[in-house]
């Protein structure tokens, strides 16, 4: 991230701060709509992530972490949606979800985009926001740690768990995406 | 390579469909949020720079302002079908409200004693007189619960003054060094002059008790594994941990009582209760358990489970089904469901709310820590999404997908009846 622009967004220059979100605001969401399933409180998660962290960009020590601590906020943001989140016990709106796809990808794509879904949706919220970050994301155990602000034992834990139902899940011929190999 | 970096490589290879074609919404770019941002700041700027005695006044204006304003956006979009613009007008304006109500409690103006009991439920984006709730009269009664501190108590059924946002803290310690904080955990809360707190230090969970003044070491004691703790609560000698418990058959709300003695914290009592816990409701010596379960709630003490006492309710079964344990900390309990389910539940900090959908209407009720239940409301078409409803400084605001912002006031005299 732009160091300069940061240090702009800082002392309050909000076209500073929008050229920084705008550059991380595709994980952002994509986090958000994972983790809780549904467009609604994916959007609502996010627009309170960018108030909140207009708000207290100030207190921002190190600006190296300002993706992580964006995506901090963003996980105190989903935790309180989840409470919230009860009608649908926090499971996926796959429907919703594999139409958010590739507009003229092919059936197959749609097919494994769906048993992703559905394999994901069977992880409680905690487990599918690990899963999110550290395998759809792609960050380290210690960068999710950080993010999550667990001890990276926990998340490690809990990460085993997660990749170990993922894989019975993703292996089972209900579920006709391609296996993963273990 | 270690296995487990491979088995990450192959499923990050496996998931990339999701990674990719997800398109973000124009509702949240840069250019929309900016534009909330500022629109949020003006209200404050507007708020600060107004007399005392004026704020009140400003508070009425800006809500009817934000009331009519909504009801042209839920107009517009009506009649002119939905579009991205318009609902982000409407969010902006529902923004705005909020900061303004915000400012408006720091501001510490408290209205004149035989104003408040006017106070009275309010709808906005639509001026039809015959809601559950009322309408938001011209002397701005809506506003009252927004005020004065005590107002608000009155407004939440509490009789102590209105306990700090526990969310406001959480985001104070976002805010704070990031990088250096502590393990994640709930707490702490004081009692008899120690200081309670979870911390999950190497993976385990863990409670501990510490004396308020630092002198002496913390005692600790393992919370059940496989537990996510969700809260904390004291009182005496006696600590409960509210926890959501993933795994096993099915999902399940347990409470940990432990007691305090000289030399050890010892769990004394285990309550379950089945369902997805939304929230705990501290009163005194006595804890509400509020879970969202499947059609049958079950709890159980110590591992004794029973069933729980079914209640009428006054719609058909939707969704899923409310389960409202009661516990003491020293450990007797007793459960009820509301039978008969809604399609929503919402939890605020305060509240406890359940939307009842039938025949193109929502009733909303406020659900009681007693398993009572208290009409607040009647919103005209479906609402679909529990992240429709927010509840604010007293007043909870209702936003369906069709449009339109609805909001009551909660303070509407004595409490309803309950069951």
């Amino acid at each position: 991230m732009d160091s300069a622009l940061i240090e702009k967004a800082k002392k309050g220059d909000k076209d500073s701060f929008a050229a920084l979100y705008e550059e991380i605001a595709d994980d952002l969401y994509r986090v958000a709509l994972y983790t809780l399933g549904n467009v609604h409180d994916a959007q609502d998660a996010v627009a309170e992530t960018f108030l909140e962290a207009y708000r207290g960009l100030g207190s921002l020590r190190e600006n190296t972490s300002f993706k992580a601590w964006m995506m901090r906020i963003l996980s105190c943001r989903c935790k309180r949606h989840i409470g919230r989140y009860v009608r649908d016990r926090g499971t996926l709106d796959i429907e919703e979800l594999t139409g958010l796809g590739d507009e003229g990808g092919s059936e197959e794509q749609g097919i494994a985009r769906a048993d992703l879904l559905t394999a994901l949706a069977s992880l409680s919220p905690a487990e599918r926001q690990i899963i999110v970050l550290s395998v759809i994301e792609g960050y380290t155990m210690k960068e999710t740690a950080a993010m999550l602000r667990s001890p990276q034992g926990t998340v490690s834990s809990k990460l085993h768990r997660a990749l170990g139902k993922l894989r019975r899940l993703l292996a089972e011929p209900a579920v006709s995406g391609k296996g993963v190999g273990a | 390579m270690k296995k487990r970096d491979q088995e990450l490589a192959s499923l990050r290879e496996a998931m990339e469909p999701l990674k990719n074609g997800v398109k973000r919404p124009y509702a949240l770019s840069a250019e929309v949020l900016r534009a909330r941002l500022e629109a949020a700041e003006d209200a404050r700027i507007l708020i600060r720079r107004m007399p005392r005695w004026a704020a009140p006044l400003a508070s009425a204006v800006c809500v009817l302002a934000v009331a009519f304003g909504s009801f042209g956006v839920w107009n517009a979009n009506f009649k002119g079908g939905f579009s991205s613009g318009a609902a982000v007008d409407n969010a902006a304006a529902l923004a705005t409200a909020e900061e303004y109500a915000m400012d408006v409690s720091d501001a510490d103006t408290s209205p004149a004693p035989e104003e408040a009991p006017a106070a009275a439920g309010g709808m906005a984006g639509s001026p039809a007189p015959d809601m559950d709730g009322g309408v938001a009269d011209e002397k701005g009664s809506l506003l009252k619960s927004t005020q004065n501190p005590e107002t608000a108590c009155i407004a939440d059924d509490t009789d102590a003054a209105p306990a700090a946002d526990p969310a406001e803290t959480d985001d104070e310690d976002i805010f704070a060094d990031w990088s250096v904080e502590p393990d994640g955990g709930n707490g702490p809360v004081v009692s008899d002059g120690m200081l309670y707190y979870t911390g999950a230090p190497d993976g385990v969970t863990m409670l501990y008790a510490a004396k308020a003044d630092g002198s002496g070491e913390a005692l600790e004691a393992v919370l059940p594994g496989n537990a996510w703790p969700q809260g904390l609560y004291a009182s005496g000698n006696r600590v409960a941990v509210a926890a959501q418990v993933y795994g096993g058959q099915e999902e399940r709300a347990e409470v940990y009582l432990y007691c305090l003695t000289e030399d050890a914290l010892t769990l004394e009592h285990v309550y379950s209760q089945t369902g997805s816990l939304m929230a705990v409701r501290q009163e005194g010596e006595t804890l509400a358990v509020f879970t969202a379960s499947d059609p049958e709630v079950r709890w159980s003490l110590d591992g004794a489970e029973a069933a729980a006492e079914p209640m009428d309710a006054p719609y058909p079964l939707r969704g899923a089904v409310m389960g409202i344990g009661r516990l003491t900390l020293d450990g007797t309990a007793q459960a009820h469901s509301l039978a008969g389910g809604a399609a929503q539940f919402y939890v605020s900090e305060n509240n406890v709310y359940a939307g009842f959908v039938s025949d193109g209407k929502t009733d909303i009720m406020r659900v009681h820590a007693d398993g009572g239940i208290e009409p607040v409301g009647t919103v005209p078409v479906e609402v679909e999404w529990s992240s429709c409803y927010h509840e604010r400084d007293g007043v909870l605001y209702v936003t369906p997908q069709q449009g339109g912002v609805y909001a009551f006031g909660l303070y509407n005299g004595e409490r309803g009846k309950a069951n």
